[in-house]
Formats: structure tokens, sequence, C-alpha cells
């Protein structure tokens, strides 16, 4: 039961390091052939990045709406799939815009084969090269460059020297271990007791591998790697639970590169190991290692654990350790349903996105870790005597500015909606579980929008689906809750991506500005044990503690009224 | 101004002709190497027609055939799904309660024979829990093809076990488990050959 | 005043009785939205509280509107109106404090008569209020200098003791680096003429009345950033809590059952115990006290962050004498040559110092006087003789005898040269021990009967008792130190070694240091050093903490930015002490406050839920008595523990020279392993005395 996450784990760091070693060579060096030279526009100060940024972003934003609102227009869509509903088109460009990939609509059910192609992978390749590009930025600032790289010679370089290989090796792997790779249509066969049966396939194994790779999340199917097509064995399963980690755990490799201190980024990666390690031993202990409690007393033998919403072909520990793996990193897909989960096994993934920093997304996770490592370098630098400072450069007022905006947003943008949620028809209507459970649900849906995670609690009636739906007067109420749920979440993505972005990037720079001030006795040092306490201490008090309340009255309140009853 | 708009344009292009097209090409062309799986792991049947895939779970209801885990989509692979149901949900109790009366002679059912999965396409089931079905499958087996009951219990016991697999040969952990379309296929030759 | 005396009256006054009942006065004053709104911390619990008691009254009015009790509420209104009144107390304590002393100082300030120069050039009186810069006062024994400025006429001893505290006169001069006097001081003997340097009202008294009075406090840049990051916790506080409302009534509404987490009044106290109350509370008193801790070691900081600063430096740049030596260099040995004895050559160099008023010449009599058995008759012989005082062009002093040759003592090249002229020879091996002498850090001189060189005097540094502890100590804390002398760098580099310093500036001019600084900072350093002499102005100006000698001149004392009115040189160290504390102060205080939270979640979120959701009752590991005795405790542990911080804050975190990082674990030790564990044990306490109360 335990080898499982320690293969996962393991073999994912053991492969991050010369990974990132060679994400450093590749990435961080000026642009030295005819087509980097077409990408690069000259270097960029950190106002230019954001702005490259943040326009790429928008005609991408445009670019994937158009493809989707057109789908049923566009070729290689052997299905026939229809036009989709206005905010179901909102909020997937929004959501694959992010990173996130929260899917309010169903792969198989909705979108064509060019919608699939054409939005979803290309979307799964850019983004993450964005979110690293957004890394590079900022750790060149915290070195101390003068300008902070390139922004479409940095995505670039992340599409094609990181995201397009690794998809190849490991598209490759999938297909060999069974994941289908076609262009034909669905099929329909005739069960040996004569029933019909339509099974939906198409090009899954291109999907699965860079959704896997890009902390994207984002499946071919509804179901997710929990789907036979998209996850056939427990091989593949172990591939795919290793390719969630390891993009996410070369960035720390790479960032010790890039700023020549690999004790600073042991520091980084030991605390973020330490904190997947916790959670994914909480995962398997409460809900691999226990029964379902809602099904105690009956004649059934649970020695496997809770099997509601589990696959039998990966093994007992597999749920539990993906859980994990996807909500420390921003990944968000699934091999099991976390709605499902025993409601305390449902704290990891929430924790997971609620401190958001644990190797987290591709180059935003270790982004959103540093937001908390300046706060820890703050507390612990007064605490020693001296203006606090982290890599030779004095944190004061401006950067404290800039580290508490990225980090007050994202629980801001999961208890405001989700407390308005909670006491409204669109909020609570919409929950397919009662009392606790069903607060879990909204609680959930929102820290994954906010986390640009994109796993759910599934139960949520959060899905138009077709403009044909959308106008169906049947389902006209469900429609007008999930219509909200739409764009609350689409808002609450965009927002959660790209403030925590843009605010560490000019943090990085007003560092990059400052001089050096050399290192003595009376420095803190950020590359011991007992900083690394003071970073668990900070994101465990700053970033989990605070979310203690809604967990109370959620999954453990859930898991309460089954001990004390 | 132009220059940047000519350079996003070309990472736009770029990026969608390497991810979008080169890419799903170059695997599509793998997959040519392995067609059964590619596209989608069909098991033919004596007649040449696909009866399902070996990857999806396919509803099963008469008694002679071995019955997949419930599923929270009817086995209909053209979705996908779980039951989403929380542990205190009383809906999940009930199901359950409900399904378990299929079994009403086993003192400790593997709940894999009665927990919906993840895709609702779940297609394998516990070698326990298939065996949990044997008397109610040889009976009609039995029926069916005229023999003796205990035989062909035997023989479908035998069937189950040639069938059942532990997961990456049992170092994830886990207990052996069946494919139902293949066990199904067993049955169903036991039928056709009386 | 010594260094324990002046602790002993740190510890006296800092809880004063008249000091605790003008700040008690003061904390309710001090409770007006308009002063409160600058500390966002503070201010959200004020508004809690108004809202509190909002709802108290409605529930006097209309029983029903909650179900929580009135003695409960009004209970609750209590503390969290306590909790404001003890910030508020913090702050005025630390004010009063200041206060009380620049009270002290203001008793000098009172208009005294003035004799200022009048165009004709005649002195008449007038009053000091009535000076402004460029005035010319005359001052005589027993007057009071009217105002800061600088001698420009006469030597006088002046007691100082009204600002430094230290009874002993002290010689001020016209010229030189001595020439500065301050207003308020009183002249003790003679008369001089001083140049006002100050306008009126901006005299140094007033700057340090102003400062210490916490009048013109501005906040330091760490004090903006931590406030930035308080301001930042409290926001995310107010939307945990706001947000619980709603949360509260969607599982009343599934459960039926009405509780506390729809309760105002008790979300407002899950507010005020969740936000950084403690550091919110004593921030601004840690920044006076900062001041007034600096004030206390008679070291007067232009402004608060220049004490900050000091926390921050890296270099500190130390006058060799005084600081390191023990003032100026002793003879230390003499040494003959030939058939001399060491005695002779003590007689000798006794004789030829006789004239020389230099503090080595009269170090050259005193060893000489120490030898045993000398026959001190054989230097009185000097009946009719010539001196010959020490001159720069010479460099040598002696005395011209009628009954027996000259005699010399000097700079050795100075007395070889004169003994050579003489026609003399010099010993063999002179050369040798002379350089011997010179590379371990002694200056060797030479004393010479006629064309004789009889023998050489050895002068030597000696250094201050522990220096070399002192300096380890600095190297613990991250320090660098270097030695600023004007010997050549042979010697420097010798006594640099025994003090153990870490670099010097051998034949240090102005320029020199100057250089040195600018070095320094160029690679990102920051810099202290003191000075006194006009000269040291521009790197006064330049070093980023300039702490010029009270004694100093006036441009010395504009150019720094601190003054110590000890003129002592080793203050420097104490200096980047109280910059050091008053950071980890806040950052104690801050991780003491934020890690509070862990308990009072657990006291707090299962009794909010108690009637709502009961099985959350597992949560509550302190088994705390009821919901609302549970609410209660956190709100009265977290108001109490700002007075018993209080102390803490005023005189500051101890630092130890350890290193940074066992300093880390130390604080993270006391501080933040303290805060989690302290509010359990104090919330349960609080909860049994309550119950105890309750039940009697």
């Amino acid at each position: 039961m335990w080898i499982l996450p320690l293969l996962v784990i393991g073999l994912a760091a053991g492969l991050a390091v010369p990974l990132g070693r060679a994400m450093a060579r590749a990435l961080d060096r000026p642009a030295d052939n005819a087509l980097e030279r077409a990408f690069d526009t000259g270097p960029q100060s950190w106002k230019g990045y954001c702005l490259a940024l943040l326009a790429f972003n928008a005609v991408a934003f445009v670019i994937g709406f158009g493809l989707l609102a057109t789908q049923h227009l566009l070729p290689l869509n052997p299905d026939g799939k229809t036009a989709l509903a206005p905010t179901t088109i909102f909020n997937t460009a929004a959501s694959f815009l992010t990173n996130t990939n929260l899917q309010h609509y169903s792969g198989e059910v909705h979108l064509s084969y060019f919608s699939q192609l054409f939005f979803i992978a290309w979307k799964q390749f850019v983004t993450p090269a964005i979110g690293l590009g957004a890394l590079l930025a900022v750790i060149r600032g915290l070195r101390g460059d003068k300008h902070l790289g390139n922004f479409t010679l940095d995505v670039w370089r992340g599409v094609a020297y990181v995201f397009l290989p690794l998809s190849l090796i490991v598209g490759l792997l999938l297909i060999l271990g069974g994941v289908p790779m076609t262009l034909e249509g669905a099929v329909e066969v005739t069960t040996l007791e004569g029933a019909k049966q339509t099974i939906s396939r198409g090009p899954v194994a291109a999907i699965v591998a860079i959704k896997q790779l890009g902390t994207n999340g984002g499946g071919f199917f509804g179901a997710n790697s929990a789907h036979p097509f998209e996850n056939p064995s427990a091989w593949t399963n172990l591939l795919e639970c290793v390719c969630i980690l390891l993009v996410p755990m070369a960035c720390v490799v790479m960032f010790g590169r890039m700023v020549r201190g690999n004790g600073q980024a042991t520091v980084i990666f030991n605390v973020m190991m330490a904190f997947l390690v916790a959670f994914t031993v909480w995962a398997i202990v409460t809900d691999t290692m226990s029964p379902n409690p809602g099904l105690s007393g009956l004649p059934l033998d649970q020695s496997s654990g809770n099997l509601e919403g589990k696959e039998l072909r990966f093994g007992p520990s597999a749920g539990a350790t993906w859980a994990a793996a996807t909500t420390v990193t921003s990944n968000g897909s699934v091999n099991c349903m976390h709605d499902s989960l025993n409601p305390l096994a449902g704290l990891t993934p929430l924790s997971g996105m609620w401190i958001n920093c644990a190797f987290g997304g591709v180059g935003v996770g270790l982004i959103n870790f540093l937001v908390y490592l300046i706060v820890a370098v703050f507390l612990a630098g007064l605490m020693v005597g001296r203006t606090p400072e982290y890599l030779g450069k004095k944190v004061e007022a401006r950067e404290v500015k800039l580290a508490m905006l990225a980090l007050l947003v994202h629980p801001l943008l999961i208890l405001i909606p989700t407390g308005i949620a909670s006491v409204s028809k669109w909020g609570t209507d919409a929950t397919n579980n009662p009392g606790p459970h069903g607060l879990s649900e909204m609680l959930y849906e929102f820290t994954s929008a906010s986390a640009n995670n994109g796993s759910g609690f599934e139960g949520l009636g959060d899905t138009v689906g077709t403009a044909e739906d959308a106008a169906n007067p049947e389902k006209a109420e469900s429609n007008g809750r999930a219509v909200v749920w739409d764009l609350a979440t689409g808002l609450v993505m965009l927002i959660g991506r790209f403030v925590p972005i843009i605010a560490p990037i000019a943090l990085a720079a007003s560092l990059a500005a400052k001089k050096p001030t050399p290192f003595t006795a009376g420095t803190l040092r950020t590359d011991t044990l007992t900083f690394a306490l003071v970073l668990v201490g900070t994101i465990v008090l700053v970033g989990a503690l605070l979310f203690l309340p809604v967990a109370a009255l959620g999954p453990i309140a859930e898991h309460l009224s089954f001990t004390t009853n | 101004m132009l220059a940047r708009i000519r350079v996003n344009a070309l990472l736009l292009l770029s990026t969608l002709a390497m991810g979008s097209v080169a890419y799903p090409a170059v695997l599509l062309a793998v997959a040519r190497l392995v067609p059964t799986t590619a596209t989608g792991s069909l098991v033919v049947g004596t007649d040449g027609v696909p009866v399902g895939s070996r990857l999806i779970a396919q509803e099963f209801k008469g008694d002679e055939w071995f019955h997949p885990r419930p599923s929270a989509v009817g086995y209909n692979a053209g979705g996908s799904g779980g039951s989403n149901l929380g542990a205190s949900n009383p809906k999940l109790r009930e199901r359950v309660a409900e399904d378990l009366k299929a079994y009403p002679s086993v003192a400790a059912l593997p709940a894999d024979a009665v927990t919906t999965s993840g895709s609702g396409l779940d297609p394998h089931l516990t070698l326990r829990a298939a065996q949990a079905q044997l008397d109610r499958v040889s009976a009609a087996v039995a029926a069916k093809s005229g023999s003796e009951v205990a035989a062909t219990r035997a023989k479908l016991d035998a069937a189950l076990r040639a069938e059942a697999f532990t997961s990456m040969a049992g170092l994830v952990g886990g207990e052996p488990i069946v494919n139902v379309l293949e066990v199904n296929r067993a049955v169903r030759a036991l039928i056709v050959a009386k | 005043m010594s260094t324990s005396a002046r602790k002993a009256s740190r510890a006296q006054s800092l809880f004063a009785p008249d000091l605790l009942k003008a700040a008690a006065g003061r904390a309710v004053i001090m409770l007006r939205p308009d002063h409160l709104w600058k500390n966002p911390v503070m201010f959200v619990v004020e508004v809690g509280t108004a809202l509190s008691i909002l709802y108290t009254v409605v529930k006097a009015v209309n029983p029903d509107s909650t179900q929580a009790t009135l003695g409960y509420l009004v209970a609750l209104d209590f503390w969290l109106v306590a909790t404001v009144l003890f910030a508020n107390f913090a702050e005025a304590l630390a004010e009063a404090r200041g206060k009380a002393q620049a009270d002290a100082l203001r008793k000098t300030k009172q208009a005294t008569p003035a004799f200022r120069r009048d165009s004709g050039g005649v002195f008449r009186e007038t009053v000091s209020t009535d000076l402004t810069e460029g005035d010319f006062v005359a001052v005589e024994a027993g007057q009071v200098i009217p105002a800061d400025g600088e001698i420009v006429e006469g030597v006088a001893a002046v007691d100082e003791s009204a600002i430094t505290g230290e009874s002993a006169p002290v010689i001020r001069e016209a010229g030189g680096d001595r020439s500065g006097v301050t207003g308020g001081t009183r002249v003790l003997s003679d008369r001089i003429v001083v140049r006002v340097t100050v306008k009126q009202g901006e005299s140094f008294l007033d700057r340090m009345i102003a400062l210490v009075e916490g009048a013109k406090r501005q906040r330091t840049p760490n004090e903006i950033a931590l406030s930035i990051v308080l301001a930042a916790f409290t926001l995310i506080f107010l939307i945990v809590t706001a947000t619980l409302y709603p949360l509260a009534l969607y599982a009343e509404g599934y459960t039926g059952n009405v509780g506390l987490g729809t309760d105002i009044p008790t979300l407002v106290a899950l507010l005020v115990c969740l936000i950084p109350t403690t550091i919110g509370a004593l921030l601004s008193a840690i920044g006076i006290a900062g001041m007034d801790r600096a004030l206390r070691a008679n070291i007067i900081a232009k402004s608060g962050k220049a004490v900050e600063v000091a926390g921050d430096v890296d270099t500190l740049l130390l006058d060799k004498t005084g600081t390191i030596t023990m003032g100026n260099r002793r003879a230390t040995r003499f040494v003959p040559f030939g058939e001399s004895s060491a005695s002779d050559v003590g007689r000798l160099a006794t004789l030829a110092s006789v004239a020389d008023e230099t503090p080595e010449g009269k170090s050259v009599v005193e060893l000489f006087r120490k030898m045993p058995g000398v026959n001190l008759s054989s230097v009185d012989a000097t009946a009719g003789a010539t001196f010959v005082p020490f001159a720069a062009q010479t460099r040598m002093s002696g005395i011209d005898r009628r009954d027996g040759p000259s005699i010399r003592k000097g700079a050795t090249d100075a007395v070889t040269k004169y003994a050579q002229a003489a026609g003399g020879t010099l010993p063999s091996g002179l050369k040798e021990q002379v350089d011997a002498v010179a590379s371990q850090g002694a200056t060797p001189l030479l004393v010479c009967e006629g064309n004789r060189v009889a023998g050489m005097i050895v002068l030597e540094d000696i250094l201050k008792p522990n220096i070399r502890e002192r300096f380890e100590r600095l190297r613990k804390m991250g320090l660098r130190t270097v030695m600023v002398t004007g010997d050549n760098p042979l010697t420097a580099k010798s006594i640099a070694a025994q003090a153990g310093v870490d670099d010097y500036i051998a034949e240090a001019t102005p320029e020199a240091k100057l250089a040195y600084i600018r070095k320094e900072q160029a690679a990102g350093k920051l810099v202290a050093m003191m000075g006194d002499g006009t000269n040291d102005a521009p790197a006064l100006a330049q070093a980023d903490v300039g702490v010029a000698m009270n004694s100093g001149t006036q441009a010395a004392k504009e150019a720094g930015n601190m003054v110590d009115l000890d003129s002592d040189p080793t203050k420097l160290i104490e200096v980047v002490e109280v910059g050091k504390q008053l950071l980890m102060t806040r950052g104690a205080l801050t991780t003491f406050s934020v890690a509070n939270d862990v308990a009072k979640y657990f006291a707090i979120v299962p009794a909010l839920f108690a009637g709502t959701l009961p099985q959350l009752k597992t949560l509550d590991f302190m088994n705390l008595t009821s919901p609302t005795s549970a609410i209660l405790s956190a709100v009265i542990f977290n108001a109490l523990v700002i007075p018993c911080l209080i102390p803490v804050a005023l005189k500051g975190v101890t630092y130890r020279p350890v290193g940074a990082d066992a300093l880390l674990r130390r604080n993270l030790l006391v501080w933040g392993l303290g805060g989690v564990v302290a509010p359990f044990v104090g919330i349960k306490l609080i909860d049994l005395i309550l119950t105890l109360v309750r039940a009697v």
C-alpha cells in the first residue's frame, strides 16, 4: 500500500533533478539561434514582461473563446458535437487560459476532436509555459538581473524544449500502455447480452500526456484519469502520477541552479516535500486504511478502504496518493472521485489547494512559495535583529506590500464566494449532498478555482453544456444555477491566476533594483533546518490555519457526525 | 508595436503548430503500431463484430452473467463519472443496502461489488466479489447449458481464477481482480459449448 | 552615570506610579477614533467593540434578539474595551516615559540671561530666547550657556550634567574639536565667547525634547513594512470572520439549531482574538521605547530610523585611541644600549621629559618613578638647566644642562641625526632593536646624552581590558570592526592583531576614512562611525550611522545622525545593540501574536458551533466549561496578554551575540513555540477561574 506513494514520489523527485538542471540550461541563456532570435523582442522590465504576458493571454482568451464558440462549424467532429452554451464557453475559456482546467463540461459529451486538440491541447502546452516564464522572470529578479528576460522567448522555449519533448515521450508510453489515440469517432458495440453500448474514444493519449505534465488536469473524458481509456492500468497510473509532480519539482531544482544556491533550493524542496508527504499519508490513513463511515454496519468487507468513486485496477492507495499529488500541485486531474472520499480524506485535497505552494502549478507554485518565503523571511529576519533580507536583498515595505497582495487574494477568493454561495439558492441547490458535505462541495469548487487547480467535488451541478441544453426550458432552473457558477468561478480563476503572478514579478523586480547586502554572521540564513521550520510554520499559520473554521464546518463536522452519533 | 504583434502572432501560430498539429500527428503515427489498443481495445466476437472494449464496463443483467460494479452513468460509455455521493449522504447507504439484496447469503461482501467506480466504467471486479456471484451464475448457466450445477460452478470458478490478476503483480497492494467482460466471454463459451 | 546606575534608574522608572497614572488617563483619551485610525489593528478592534456594544443595547431592549445572555454580552464588551485600553495604555506609557525625560530636559531650557555682542562690539544683557543664529554671547563662570554654539574665544570648564548626567566638568575651548557647547549647561570657570549656531527653537535641546516626546516621531521603514503585514493579516481575518456568518447560517439551516455562530458580538470576539492585537497594541510603544533606550544610554538619535539602521550595521569604524586602547601610548620599558643600565636610561629619559607635557612624556616620568630602587633625587638636579620642549619640527624634547651634556629624547631618526651631528657613533644593533620594537606595534623613542645614544624608551598602546572579547562578540553579531588610527601601518597592523579587529586604516586622514566608508558602502555594507572633529563631518555624514560626540564640534554634530552625550567612543556597540533589540522585539511579538491564533481557533471555533453542530466539541482539546466561557476566556487572555507584554515591549527582547541562526532558534522557541503553547495554558486557566467565580 505504501509502495505506490513511495514509487510515485521517489521517481518524480529522482527524475526532477536532471530535468531541472536541463531546464536551467535550456531556458536561462540568451537567444542563440535564428529561431530563438525571432521570438526575442529584447530584454524586458517587469512592466514590459507583465504587459507582454497579459497581452498574449488576452489574445489567447479571445482565440480560445472563438474556437469553442464555433466548434460545430469546424472539422474533426466525427460525433457531430454541437454548439456550446455561452457561459460554458466563458468558463472553459477562462479555465484553460488560467491553467486551471476546471471542467464545467464533459469532454466526451461536449467537445469535438478539433476543440480537444486546438483548444484544450494548445492551452495545455501554452499556459504552463507562461507560468514557467513568470517563474523565470521572478528568479531573474531575485538574483538581481537588470532585466527579467523576454516573455515570448521564454514561452516558446517552455513549449518547444520542455513540454513538447516530455509530452512526446509520455504520450508514446501511454499509447504503449493502452491509451487510445485515434481520430475515429465513437464506436457502437453489441454486448454479449445483446444490448447496445456507445463507446467514446479519440486522440486521448495526446491530451493525457500534456494534461499531466503541465499541471493542467483537464481530461479528455468527464471522469478524467479515472476513465479506463485515460488510465488503463496500474502502470499508466504510476506514470501519470509521476508526471503530475515532475515539472513542478524540476522548477525548484531549476531555481537552485539559476540563483546558484542549491542550499536554498534544497530547503524549499524539502519543505514542499514535507507537505506532500504529510497530505499523502493523511489521505491514505483516512481513506485507504479507513472504511467509508457511511456504510458501516452493512454486511460489507471494506478492507481495501473506501471504494466509492475508486477504480480497482490502480491498487488501493492510488486514489489517495493521486488526490494529494494533484492538489498540492495545481494539476487537478483525478483518478477517483474526490466528492466520495471519506470526509477527513477530503481535507487532503482541500489543504493542498489552500496552501497551493507545495510544488504547486508549473512555475506559479514556486512563485506562491516564494511569497510565503518573503513573509517568513520578514518575520524571522526581524527576530534576528536585522532588516530582513533574502538572497542578499533587503525586504522592505514595497516588497511586503506586494507579497501580502499576492497572499491576500487566495483566501479572499475562496471564502467570500463560498460564504455567498452558502446562503444563496444558486449555491445550496446545486449541491449533490446535504449538510456539511454540501458546504464542502461549494468550498471545494471555489478553492479549486482560486488555486487554479481544476479538480472538483464533482457532484456540484455547475454544468450547462450545449447551447441546446441552455435553451431547454425543462432545465431552466438548474441552468440558472450553473450560469452563476460558470461566471463566478470564471472570474475567480482569472483573478486567482494573474494577481498572484504579477505581484511577485513586481516584487522580484523591486528586489533586483536593490544593492546586494553582504552575508555576515548576523544575516539570517535561509538554507538551514531552522529556516525550513519557519517556512512550515508560516505556511501553516498564515496559509492554512485561516481555513480551520470552514474545515470545521465542512469535512470535520461531517466526519464527527459519524463518531458522535 | 507592429513587431510586437508579429512576434505574438508567431508565438500563437508556432505553438498551435507544435501542440495541436505536429504533436498529435506524431502520436497518431505511433499509434498505428498498436492498432488494437489505440482504437479502444475493442473485443471482437465470434462473428467479427465488436462486443465491447476490454477496458470499458458493460451492463450485464441476466443471472447467467457476472455483474460488474454498479455504474453511476448506467454503463453509458458516451459519458463517464461517479456517484459523487458523500459518506454522510443517506442516498449512498440506501443504494448500497438496495444492491446488497442481490447477495442475501454473503456475510461480508467485498465492497467493490456495491460501490460505484470513479468513471462508472470500471471493467474490473475483485475475484472475491465475482466468486460471491458464483451460486447465481452457475445455477443459471447450468440451467441454460443443461449441465450439472456443481460441475459448472467448478468450471466457472476455474475460469475466474484463470482470469484473476493483481495490479502490477501485487507491487502496489490490493487483491486479485478479474475483467468482467473476459469472464463473461468464458461464461458464453460455456453456454455455447453446452 | 555608570551603566549599572543607568540600568537601575531604568528598572526603577519602568513602572513609576506617576507615569502609570498619567498613562492610564491618556489611554482613555486615546480611544478617539481619529487617533486609533492610524493603527489599523486597534481601529478594527474599536469598531468591532462599538458593534458589540450596539448589539448588547439591542439585547437589553429586546431580549429575543439573540440567544446569547445579556451578562455574557456585557462581559464581552467589557473585555473588548479593555483590549483597546490596554493597547492605548502601552503607547501612553511609552510616551509618558519619554515625556518625563523631556520635562527634565525642559527645565534646563528656561529663559536665562544672556550677554549678546551688539554691532558696536559691546556685550549687552538680553534673554536666551531672543538669541538667534550668528549672535555672539559672552558667558562667565557661574552663568548658564544660553544657546547651542561654538566657542570662539577662551577656555572654560563646563558642567554638562544637566544633559549628560555626568557630574565631572569637561573642558571646552576655542578652536579644535572641543569647541561645541550646549545651551543649558553651566560654565564653572573662566569666560568664553560663544557664537550661537542654531536658530531659536531648533536647538539641540529643542530637538531632543521633540523627539523623546514622540511629537515628531515618524514611523521607521521596518515599522511601516510590519504595519502592512499586520493590516493584511487583519483584512484576512476580517474576511475569515465575516464569512463565518453565512456559513453558520447555512449550518443552522440544515440542523435547525441556532448557535453563537450567527451572534455578531461573538464573531467580533473571534475577530479580535485572531487579528494580531498583541503586536498591534505594542508596536508604537516598541518604537518609542527604542528611542527611549537609546536616550537612556545617553545617545540622542535624530530619528527613530537612525536607531533602526544601527541594527543593520555591517561595519564599525572605531577610533583606536579611547576605544580600543586606553587613551594614549605609554612608556612601558627602558632599553639600555652599551654599558648603560635601564635605570640610567630612565633617569635620562625623565630629565628629557620634564618639559614634555604630552601624555607620552608624562608616562615616561611615571614609569621611571615606579621603577624599583630609583633615586628620585637624581632627576631633581635641573637647576639652571634650559628645557627644550617638544616641537613638531625637531620631534624631540630635552634639556640643556650646565653641569653635563644635553639630553634629548625623541623619534628614532631625529635622535640618531642629532647624535651623529654631534659626532657620536651609534651603538651596534640599534637599528635591529628599534625595528624589532616597531614591528610589535610599539613606538621606540631614543634617548641620547650628548652624542651617545644611551637607550630606548618603548611606548606601547595599552589595550582596554576585555577588548578582544568585545570584538569577538561583535563578530558573532555579524559586524566587521575597523580600527582607525593615525599610526603607521606597521604599528596599526600589530595593534589590530592584538585587539582582534578585522581591519584597520593606518595613517588615517579624514579623506581616508571617507574613502573607506564609500568603499564599504559600494559593497552594500552599512557603516557606523563615531567622530568628533570638524574634519570628521564628511565621514559622519557619509556613514549610515554617524555618532557625533557631544564634546565635538557643531559641524560634527550636524553631520551625524546621533549624538553621544557621554562622548564615549565604545558607545557604538551599544547603539548597534539597541537597534537590533528594536527589530527583534517587533519580530518576536509579531510571531507570538500570530502563533497565539492556534489555541484561539481551538477555543472559539467549537464554542461558536456548539449549539449548531455539537459534534465539533471534539475539537475542544482544552475541554472548556461552556461555549460562552470558552469565548470569554479567549478574549480575556487576548486582552491580558497586552499589559503582560508591556515590559517586554519597553525593555526589548534581550539580544545575545550568538549568531543569527542560534538567535533565530532561541526566539522561535521562546516566542514561536511559546506563542503556540501559552494561550492553551492561559485560556484553560482563565476558564477554570471563570467557572470558579461563577460557582461562588
